[in-house]
């Protein structure tokens, strides 16, 4: 048998051979481990990492090439890519970022994570946007859920989940140096050093930002104090370990002080209140695979925030004294009047017939109680939390994902003016999910979390989604889930009394409460939400366009809680009904460039014709177009506009930013950075609240980077 | 007498069997002696199996410790430079996808070569992604000068020759070992990476991090081989192992008849071999011309 007929002999058998083995050599047979890589493409919809044609939520995802293009110095304007989501300012150093709006008062029903660490802060239910120990150059992309997805996150994940996820610190640069410097006194410094070493990856990163934020009152016409300045910085290691597990430590810390421009318009400050906001934490997470079908994640970190706020004020001992909080705590009404005008309150016949009011007004006439003083008192808080996860990835079959976990967490608060002293709570629960495809098609995925909350009881949040794939790159989506956000704290036990010191020690005989003062009755409700979505989602790689569509349903049973020690409001529940549309379409005409577009129809049935804080912010039509372009030469550029309407009530709100970019390479390893961002209001209406006002529509700054 | 004669011819017949017997046993043991041992350096034991299946006229056996072995196959460069190690005096067989990075020790030994020509990958580079423009292809910085400089005009041959098809080849020339770092800075340049056939760039240990961080920029990698395939390289061009072995054993058939292996042998029968989990997860669309044509 000669060469060549010996191989067609042998090309005979292994053609008939060959139909029962793999078509070429695989992994193990050259030296590889046979396991694939954990593609990062979402992972915040259900703790697995999941194409976005498989989660069971619509998803966001605003990649670090996009937040490059859009030159932005703070993590809100970032947010205004994601349809659905209102951003604003409150001030200069608050931020208002509420998907679908409904909060009026911080973050309290959107959870937001950092690499998968909760922020938001357990007291008082808010995410300090601003005073975040992270800078915009630390982040890696974010990702939001948009629908309720507290079936993974637990309690709080009511209308969404922001998950900020870090750059990787193998991929930054070994040496960053980064300044801006704009209108509004924007003076701001960056600086970050990577390194190998101590058996790991290493990245320290740190952060100035200021600017004078609101400049007039818009509603006034007087200026407006509302200046910041936050330092802060940011660490992460990580190490690898056996089996190609990664352990990750991180710590964070920031210090912001603001200048309080909400309480510009009182005169009793003797000087503008400043507050001083410190945020720190450490975190560990250890992700390591146990073996073919066991993957354990485990992950643990300790949060501290504290807020000092002190008040200079000048006030007569009679609003703080024993007589007019004795008239406080028998007629509200009657001690308010009192101290709005005091003549007239005296003159009325309650003087006839309330004791009470009588000893108060007998006290005009004492100048030790109506001559003013200077005192100070504070609005100061501290809170902890404590936080440990564990879970299990779970892959029983091909076909089968599962994760099962608990989380537990410790919260704890002290304030004497809000709660009286010192108040906790504990949080314990249990998660899973399981993602089953049932076919080629056909793709399941059920989620529940069980969850066990000291002030609020128990509560169950399920979720089941059922995706059909129509084609390779398009999929049908019917989502049903249900959502709880637990009484914050405050919420459950708000006892608000302001202590008044007078600075003049000699005359602390003239030291008092503030007659007014508020104590919740401890049945703040669990706000529920039960939410049906229906989606698609399709890449049409000819195009090539990306469409995003989600109709939803959301039944909601909200609460209208206002923690205010002259105005507390712990409601019952409320029925709201909220049905819309969301659009998000991007087109790639290249690698190198972005076409986004992005609407968000809402619409609420309301218990009342009448606006509340739960719908001041709900706008009706709101939306973003942005063109992104990163050249391959260095250059980058982005174009983009947004807008929202009815924003309490009537104001309308629209922005054009630009920003144009250019890397230089000055050496082999030494790049410059050159930027400048420009943002640009079209119309003059107030910003979210009536009193924020610019001075000009137009704020540009420029930037200069180093990179070695 | 009668029983006598019985007695003698029973027992010619058993000696007549006994002859028969010990005959059959020396034809088969002469020719057990006759077959040619190869020994299997590095092979999965499923190819040893299918090797013995598919030739059985020739004794493969993996690792063997005896010294009656006539021939080496080793299944990549480890197990060849164990050979040389371990001193072996036969002619060795490597399999390997490039000699571009190293040289045959030996006169007497060879190579069949299974590495994808770069210009294929590029092509199905396209394929996978038909809007991309800008293909990087990843080369190593670092070789000598002659070797770079050939490098250099290898890629600037093949960027002229795919200018025509509307791609523009970019080299990216990254120092072993490569670095996330390196990659990240890399993949703002193009729409999708093509990895050369580099053991020192492309190997077990870089696997995982060339891949994470490629996916991290959502940048598809063509793979070097079958086996970042498997590890979450969206292609590769592959040599698909009906087609290696049958070539395996036609150089084993030869060197039987020669004494020669002959010279290092590319093998030039390709296909395509996707991943279609990673291609979905990146957003890419496989169509079903290439599905088709990567089914075995």
């Amino acid at each position: 048998m000669n060469a060549d007929s010996a191989s067609g002999w042998i090309k005979v058998y292994l053609a008939t051979w060959v139909s029962c083995s793999s078509l070429s050599l695989s992994a193990d047979e050259l030296g590889f481990d046979g396991n694939q890589v954990a593609i990062p493409t979402v992972i915040s919809a259900a703790r697995l990492t999941q194409s976005v044609l498989d989660t069971p939520a619509s998803i966001t995802v605003i990649d670090r090439a996009m937040i490059r293009a859009l030159g932005t110095r703070e993590l809100p304007d970032i947010l205004r890519l994601v349809p659905g989501m209102v951003v604003g300012r409150e001030s200069g150093s608050e931020a208002f970022v509420g998907y679908h709006g409904t909060s009026a008062d911080g973050a309290r029903r959107m959870q937001v994570l950092v690499d998968g660490r909760s922020i938001y802060e357990a007291a008082l239910a808010r995410v300090d946007w601003i005073g975040l120990p992270l800078d915009v150059e630390d982040i890696e992309r974010i990702e939001v859920v948009r629908g309720p997805n507290s079936a993974t996150y637990g309690a709080n994940s009511f209308f969404a989940v922001v998950n900020i996820i870090t750059r990787n610190v193998q991929e930054v640069p070994n040496a960053e140096l980064l300044v801006r410097a704009g209108d509004d006194h924007i003076r701001d410094g960056f600086a970050r050093l990577s390194l190998h070493g101590l058996g790991g990856d290493w990245a320290w990163s740190v952060f100035h930002r200021e600017d004078t934020g609101f400049d007039i009152n818009a509603r006034k016409k007087t200026p407006f104090k509302d200046d910041k300045v936050v330092d802060g910085g940011y660490g992460k290691g990580q190490y690898t370990t056996v089996n190609d597990g990664l352990l990750t430590l991180s710590a964070g810390f920031s210090r912001m002080v603001a200048e309080q421009a909400r309480r510009n318009d009182t005169s009793i400050y003797r000087e503008l209140p400043v507050a001083t906001l410190e945020t720190g934490y450490v975190g560990v997470h250890w992700d390591q695979p146990l073996n073919s079908q066991h993957r354990l994640n485990l992950k643990a970190n300790i949060n501290t925030l504290s807020r000092d706020e002190p008040w200079y004020v000048r006030i007569p001992y009679l609003v703080v004294s024993p007589e007019l909080t004795a008239l406080f705590a028998q007629d509200k009404s009657l001690a308010n009047r009192f101290a709005d005008d005091p003549v007239m309150t005296c003159a009325s016949p309650d003087f006839v017939t309330n004791a009470r009011l009588r000893a108060v007004c007998l006290r005009l006439a004492d100048r030790n109680y109506t001559d003013l003083r200077n005192y100070t008192t504070n609005q100061d808080y501290r809170e902890q939390r404590v936080e440990v996860e564990v879970s299990d990835l779970w892959l029983p079959l091909p076909s089968l994902r599962v994760v099962l976990g608990a989380n537990l967490s410790q919260s704890q608060a002290s304030s004497v003016n809000f709660l009286n002293g010192d108040a906790e709570n504990r949080v314990s629960s249990g998660f899973g999910h399981a993602e089953w495809r049932l076919s080629d098609q056909w793709l399941l995925n059920v989620g529940a979390a069980a969850e066990r909350d000291d002030q609020s009881g128990e509560n169950f949040s399920p979720r089941v989604a059922l995706s059909w794939q129509l084609k390779p790159n398009q999929v049908l989506r019917a989502i049903h889930s249900r959502a709880v956000r637990t009484p914050d704290i405050a919420e459950s036990q708000f006892d608000a009394h302001y202590y008044a010191t007078t600075d003049d020690r000699s005359q602390r005989a003239y030291d008092g409460v503030f007659f007014q003062s508020a104590k919740a009755d401890g049945n703040a409700k669990t706000e529920r939400i039960r939410s049906n979505e229906l989606s698609y989602f399709a890449q049409y790689q000819s195009l090539p366009i990306s469409l995003d569509v989600r109709l939803f349903r959301d039944e909601l049973d909200l609460t209208r809680n206002q923690l205010e020690i002259d105005d507390l409001i712990i409601s019952g529940y409320e029925y709201y009904l909220m049905r819309g549309a969301e659009v998000s379409t991007e087109w790639r005409p290249s690698s190198f460039q972005r076409v986004q577009l992005n609407y968000a129809y809402l619409r609420v049935n309301r218990p009342s014709d009448r606006g509340n804080e739960n719908t001041d912010f709900v706008p009706t039509h709101s939306g973003s177009a942005i063109w992104a372009w990163y050249d391959p030469n260095g250059w980058r550029g982005s174009l983009a506009y947004g807008f929202y309407n009815n924003l309490n009530k009537d104001l309308f709100f629209d922005r054009l930013d630009a920003h144009v970019g250019h890397v230089l390479r000055v050496s082999e390893k030494q790049t410059l950075d050159l930027g400048l961002t420009a943002q640009v209001r079209l119309t003059r209406d107030a910003e979210l609240r009536r009193d924020n006002g610019v001075d000009s529509p137009q704020r540009i700054w420029a930037s200069v980077g180093w990179r070695y | 007498m009668i029983a006598r004669s019985r007695e003698r011819g029973s027992r010619s017949w058993q000696r007549c069997v006994a002859f028969t017997c010990a005959m059959v046993v020396c034809f088969f043991s002469v020719n057990t002696h006759a077959m040619t041992r190869v020994g299997l350096w590095g092979a999965p034991s499923a190819v040893v199996q299918q090797l013995r299946s598919t030739q059985p006229q020739i004794d493969w056996q993996a690792e063997p410790l005896g010294a009656d072995t006539q021939l080496h196959i080793a299944w990549h460069a480890d197990a060849y430079d164990r050979l040389l190690t371990a001193e072996k005096r036969e002619p060795i067989l490597l399999l390997i996808s490039s000699l571009t990075q190293r040289n045959l020790a030996r006169a007497h030994d060879s190579a069949l070569l299974w590495g994808p020509p770069l210009l294929q990958q590029v092509r199905l580079a396209r394929r996978v992604m038909p809007l991309a423009k800008r293909v990087g292809v990843i080369a190593r910085q670092g070789l000598d000068r002659e070797a770079q400089l050939s490098q250099a005009r290898h890629l600037e041959t093949l960027a002229a020759g795919v200018r025509s098809e509307g791609i523009t080849l970019v080299p990216l020339l990254l120092t072993p070992p490569i670095s996330a770092r390196a990659l990240a800075e890399a993949s703002e340049q193009v729409d999708i990476f093509v990895a050369t056939n580099d053991e020192v760039l492309f190997n077990r240990d870089t696997a995982k991090l060339i891949l994470l961080t490629a996916y991290r920029h959502q940048k598809a990698l063509i793979g070097p081989s079958p086996a970042f395939v498997s590890a979450g390289a969206v292609a590769t061009m592959a040599v698909p192992k009906l087609a290696l072995i049958a070539e395996l054993i036609a150089r084993v058939e030869r060197w039987q008849k020669t004494g020669r292996l002959g010279e290092p042998l590319t093998v030039d029968q390709f296909q395509p071999l996707l991943n279609p989990q990673v291609a979905r997860s990146l957003g890419l669309y496989l169509t079903p011309d290439l599905l088709r044509e990567a089914q075995p």
